[in-house]
């Protein structure tokens, strides 16, 4: 059977009976996004790469007894990911990460350009880093991740009002500490 | 079942306006590379050969932990090779930071540049000048005191 044809649990009950194939095709699946999500929590690369390492651990441990319980195979790995993320937020007791610092390479003409959109994103991502940790994945999930309302309710383990006001209070707080750069942003026309 | 406050994408209108999302666009995830991909299944397979084997799961952990900092080994002994042990490898090895500087393959600019500083004429001149290349670099990369960081000869 073709793997990208597979269902998600099928694959994962393959990998559960040490089917190296079927893990690999779970990793390509999802790997970007449990990365994004952990990136978001966690704000440097170094430390969301090992959470997202330890979130898909996390999946071999349990694939061999892993059962649908209604929620989407997707919708648990989120959850995984996220409270891997939490945990360690509460474990480095801060919440803003190092910023990273992209390599420039020398007489490229876009350079100045292309610093000035690393300086505006990391405007965002530390207005981002600033919000408390269960509004972070609230936009996280509903924004960048684009799943709905209900399925990052039941990733983040409360209700979809809960979801809504987590998502109220972040828009406004990420509104206000964006402000001050609102023209520049809409002169990018969107090249950030 | 679909909650009747959604739209037709699954998406909340108006959860994030246009202003705000295009803000938040500005700074892009990390896709996960290769290597990321390759550590998770190394950890797979740890998992299948140490199934009842607590001490085999520790020892590929281990390695796979191990190789992950491998690119920073490289560094070190790259450093190390041009100023005979400034830098002590497992302080490199053991921080976030150095990680995620590596990466972005600052280090592979970084070590070029330094050994280019420190070429000239192998004198403790040219040294010098390679080691303030080198702080000066972590600084402004790390931003903050990579004092600690450095151990002397």
């Amino acid at each position: 059977m073709a793997f990208d044809t597979e269902s998600d649990e099928a694959l994962v009950a393959r990998a559960g009976s040490g089917d190296r194939t079927a893990a690999g095709e779970l990793v390509v699946r999802h790997s970007d996004r449990v990365m994004a999500i952990c990136y978001r929590m966690l704000g440097e690369r170094a430390a969301a790469e090992d959470a997202a390492q330890e979130t898909f651990l996390r999946l071999w441990k349990s694939a061999a007894t892993w059962r649908p319980t209604g929620a989407k195979f997707s919708t648990w790995l989120y959850r995984v990911a996220s409270n891997v993320c939490l945990d360690r937020l509460r474990v480095r007791g801060r919440e803003v990460g190092e910023d990273e610092a992209p390599e420039l390479a020398d007489g490229d003409p876009r350079a100045d350009e292309r610093l000035q959109a690393t300086e505006r994103a990391a405007t965002v991502n530390e207005a981002l880093a600033a919000l408390p940790e269960r509004q972070r994945l609230a936009i996280t999930l509903r924004h960048y991740e684009g799943v709905s309302n209900i399925e990052a309710a039941e990733i983040m383990g409360v209700t979809v009002e809960a979801v809504e006001s987590l998502l109220g209070r972040a828009n406004r707080a990420l509104k206000e500490a964006l402000m001050p750069m609102k023209d520049e942003l809409l002169q990018s026309g969107g090249n950030l | 079942m679909t909650h009747p406050r959604d739209d037709a994408t699954g998406r909340l209108g108006g959860a994030v306006d246009a202003d705000l999302a295009r803000a938040l666009d500005a700074a892009q995830a990390p896709a996960a590379g290769a290597a990321l991909r390759a550590r998770m299944l190394a950890d797979f397979d740890g998992e299948v050969a140490g199934a009842g084997s607590p001490a085999l799961k520790g020892a590929v952990g281990t390695a796979s932990r191990q190789a992950r900092w491998k690119p920073l080994s490289g560094v070190a002994d790259l450093v190390n090779g041009l100023f005979g042990g400034l830098v002590a490898p497992a302080r490199l090895a053991g921080g976030g930071a150095f990680a995620a500087l590596a990466a972005t393959g600052f280090f592979v600019g970084a070590a070029t540049a330094g050994a280019g500083t420190g070429a000239i004429a192998g004198s403790s001149t040219g040294e010098a000048a390679a080691i303030a290349y080198f702080e000066t670099a972590f600084d402004a990369a790390l931003g903050a005191d990579t004092e600690e960081l450095w151990v002397a000869q």
